[in-house]
Parts: C-alpha cells; sequence; structure tokens
C-alpha cells in the first residue's frame, strides 16, 4: 500500500511520469493509482474523441450495438457522467465561480472516479469499454485555457492508455453549421468564459478553432487514429468497425458455454447488421435511455440462448428491417 | 483518487480566491492546514506520493509552516473529550481496517502522523510540540513567527488615502 509495485518513473525524469505517448495501452499513462494494479485485465479500452457536436455520442451508439450483437460486453462511459461529480459539476458550472483550476480538477474528479467505479471494474470483468471523450478532451479543453501543459500530463498520469483512441476530426466551418442545424450554440461550448467577446458566435468559432488545433497537436503523441468526421455517419461506422474488428478478432475468444444454437443467432445477428440496414431505426429501437445494464442483460440472454422477452424482441426488431 | 482530487478542487477554490488576493494586497494569511495534509493524508490512502506533489505545484509555497506535532493518545483523547464519536473519515473507516472507530483512528493517523514527519525533512516545517499547554504552544508560536516576521513594520504602510 505504500509504494507502487508499477515502478513509477523518477522524480526528475522529463515527463514527470504523466500521460504522454509512452503509455502502453491498457497500462496507466503516469504514475497510476499504486492501489488499484491493472496489469492483465482481459477489457479493452476504447476512446472516440472529438469537440462537440462532431458526432461522437451517434457513432458510440451505433457501435456499442453492433459489438453487442456479435458478443461483446460493452459498457459505455461519458464525460462529466460520474454520479459523484455530475451535480457538482453542473452546479459550478452555472455559477461564474469557477476559475481554469477548479475547472480542471472538478473534471479530473469526475474522470477518477468513473475510472474507479467503472472504467477499471468494467476492464477487469473484460467488457469492451467504449469511451465517449476521453483525457484529451480535458487536455484540450485546459490548454486553450492557458493550464501547463506538463502540469495537466501529469495529473492525468493516473489514467489509462486506451487501446485505440478513435479522433473525429472535422473544420470548424462544417463543426458551425452541424451545431446550428441541431441544438444550437452553449456558453461553454463556445468559450465565453474566455471572454473573447459578446458575440457567441465569434466566440464559438475562436474557441473551436482553438481546440481543433490542440486536439491536432495531440494526434502523435498519444496516436490517435483520425477519422474524416466531415464523412456521412454510415462511412464513419463502417471505418469504425473496420478497425475495431481488426483489433478485437484475433484476441477474441468466444466462451465454450455458448451453446450451437446460440452461435448460430450470433452469426445471423452479425449478417444482418452488416447489410447497410438503417441505423437511425434500430437507434430507435433501443433509444439512449436504456440503462447500460440492461443492454448487457440483452446481451447475455442471446449468449445464453435463452428465450427471454428481450431476446425475441431483439430478434424481431432485426428480422423486420433485414 | 476522488478524495484526493475533491480536496485539492477545494483548495485551488480557497487559493485563487482566499489566499493569493490578500497576499497581494501584502496581507498575512494564516492557512489551517495546507498542502501538507493531503500529502500526508492521501498518501496514507495509497496515492502516489509524487503525484500527490505535482498535483500541488499549483499552491503558493508558504514563508513559514508550523506543524504541531503531538502523539496518537494525546489526539485520541482530546477528540473523545470533546465529542462522542470520530468522524468517518478522520477516523479512515473508508480503509476498512477496522470496525472499531477508535482502533481505525489509531491504525489511519498514525501512519498519517508517520508521512507528516518525512514532510518535515522534506519541506523544513517548523515543529511545535503540540501535546504541552495552549500557553506553552502559543508562546512556541510567537518565538518562531518573531523570527520570520518585523510585526512593528507591517503596521506601516506606503500608499496614499484616494
Amino acid at each position: 500500500m505504500t509504494s507502487s509495485s508499477d515502478a513509477p518513473l523518477p522524480a526528475d525524469h522529463p515527463e514527470g511520469g504523466g500521460a504522454n505517448g509512452n503509455g502502453a495501452a491498457g497500462r496507466y499513462y503516469g504514475r497510476g493509482i499504486p492501489y488499484l494494479p491493472i496489469d492483465g485485465y482481459p477489457g479493452k479500452l476504447i476512446a472516440i474523441e472529438g469537440t462537440d457536436g462532431v458526432g461522437r455520442s451517434t457513432q458510440i451508439q451505433l457501435l456499442r450495438e453492433w459489438l453487442e450483437v456479435r458478443g461483446y460486453g460493452v459498457i459505455e462511459t461519458g464525460w462529466t457522467r460520474s454520479t459523484l461529480m455530475q451535480p457538482t459539476i453542473e452546479i459550478a458550472k452555472s455559477s461564474n465561480t469557477l476559475n481554469k483550476l477548479t475547472f480542471v480538477l472538478l473534471y479530473a474528479t469526475d474522470f477518477a472516479d468513473r475510472l474507479e467505479k467503472e472504467i477499471i471494474p468494467a476492464l477487469k470483468a473484460g467488457f469492451v469499454v467504449l469511451s465517449d471523450r476521453y483525457i484529451f478532451t480535458a487536455l484540450a479543453r485546459a490548454g486553450v485555457r492557458g493550464v501547463d501543459r506538463q502540469w495537466l500530463r501529469n495529473l492525468y498520469g493516473f489514467a489509462i492508455a486506451p487501446h485505440m483512441v478513435f479522433y473525429l476530426n472535422v473544420d470548424v466551418k462544417t463543426l458551425i453549421g452541424r451545431v446550428l442545424a441541431s441544438r444550437g450554440m452553449d456558453f461553454w461550448e463556445s468559450g465565453m468564459d474566455l471572454k473573447h467577446g459578446d458575440d457567441i458566435y465569434d466566440s464559438f468559432r475562436t474557441y473551436q478553432q482553438k481546440l481543433l488545433k490542440e486536439y491536432a497537436s495531440m494526434g502523435d503523441e498519444f496516436s490517435f487514429r483520425t477519422l474524416d468526421a466531415r464523412r456521412s455517419i454510415d462511412r464513419i461506422q463502417e471505418e469504425l468497425r473496420r478497425q475495431v474488428s481488426a483489433f478485437l478478432e484475433p484476441a477474441e475468444k468466444i466462451p465454450d458455454s455458448v451453446s450451437a444454437m446460440a452461435k448460430t443467432r450470433l452469426m445471423t445477428a452479425t449478417a444482418r447488421t452488416i447489410s447497410p440496414s438503417p441505423f437511425r431505426m434500430r437507434s430507435r429501437v433501443f433509444p439512449p435511455s436504456i440503462c447500460r445494464w440492461r443492454c448487457c442483460r440483452r446481451r447475455m440472454t442471446i449468449q445464453d440462448g435463452l428465450s427471454s422477452s428481450k431476446t425475441v424482441s431483439f430478434a424481431s426488431s432485426t428480422t423486420t428491417r433485414a | 483518487m476522488t478524495f484526493s482530487l475533491l480536496h485539492a478542487t477545494d483548495f485551488a477554490d480557497r487559493l485563487l480566491y482566499k489566499i493569493i488576493p490578500p497576499l497581494k494586497a501584502g496581507m498575512i494569511v494564516l492557512a489551517d492546514r495546507y498542502a501538507y495534509t493531503a500529502f500526508a493524508r492521501d498518501a496514507t490512502r495509497g496515492v502516489d506520493r509524487q503525484w500527490v506533489r505535482e498535483l500541488y505545484s499549483f499552491a503558493v509555497r508558504p514563508d513559514l509552516s508550523l506543524y504541531f506535532r503531538v502523539p496518537i493518545d494525546v489526539s485520541v483523547d482530546r477528540l473523545l473529550a470533546r465529542r462522542v464519536k470520530l468522524k468517518f473519515y478522520e477516523a479512515g473507516m473508508d480503509m476498512g481496517w477496522s470496525s472499531n472507530p477508535i482502533e481505525s483512528f489509531r491504525t489511519f493517523q498514525g501512519k498519517v502522523l508517520d508521512e507528516y514527519d518525512q514532510l518535515v525533512n522534506e519541506f523544513g516545517l517548523e515543529v511545535i510540540d503540540a501535546a504541552g499547554s495552549i500557553t506553552d504552544q502559543q508562546r512556541l508560536v510567537r518565538n518562531v513567527i518573531a523570527k520570520h516576521i518585523q510585526i512593528r513594520q507591517m503596521e506601516l504602510t506606503d500608499d496614499e488615502l484616494v
């Protein structure tokens, strides 16, 4: 308990043992959490990064369903979704007392909570963890706000280097169009706290441009797999699936307990999803409001070959669209 | 980790609103606990020592830090004389070392004290023997402070009234 068995980097190490590209996938970037050794956990951590409104959540939802149909246990985690911190962050954002340091630290606390309570247990149990944003969002946002980069990397030294980081890249012009067409510009996403001016449009453009530059500058450092997010939803999803399966399949092991019948059903279901079926329709069958544990149960019933109501509704929804 | 980070957030907030402005105004800031508390507590909870130090590198280094050292027995007696129960976290009950709060307190705070002893050398804390009476301690404190600040000079100001 007193010292890390993961042999932390020496204090005088130039990078100070912080988050940087040296992190091997599935291990802590820097000094890590000494009381939580994670070596050898079977789960996989996949991060989808990108600025506000770039289409991350849509892609994650589609990827999740596809993975689940193929028999993977999937858990999603997203920025500021920690039960401990979400209310606090909302309160803090709504008041005018947040400064750049407390802003960074609240996000880091949220991340630490999700890491300890969601991500690490899921990796231990062999889940595929899809992370909607990862520490790179924090690094980019704080970087734009002038927080010391090395301090930030040291701070996030307790983060786990994902097995894959997808970066959805977009240009500001396209982004503005998308955001305006959907939900409009929001105070924080426009960086209004940076006081670039009263005009939310100008502020959004300036802020997002800086953010995109920050993200781009991290590409090599953290081995981003950059995807052109200006393409259609389906094209991006195809590319995501191609890369994810190329990574997961060699490591894939279908447990022996899965009956032959369940296997066939799995494969049929997979075959159906690969066909260019309307993603959005399936999304409606399983709206995002379905909680993560129910989704996991759904997967398990398929594997066990039980004909529970979940399995039936799942099967029928795919067949009717095939 | 969340325990450590929440305290750091609180500290950052107080640093920027309550500590730095008075320092800029040339005032004396008395801090009841500082980052050293975090160094001792977090390390006891198994957080990486160097990581916590780097985390708090945004803190202002105090001109003078006093460490009131007290044996664990004295601290338990004093706390129990005032209240019926020890607080959950101050007794380190979250570590699950003992279901008995007093026993847990002894184990946990014992480790915290060990950490403090290391900090004394690392950061040059001035140790005050806190087992003595309030008056004795206060005299010690005044002696130490007097070496660092010329109180009389502080009363004059060069600023002109507007």
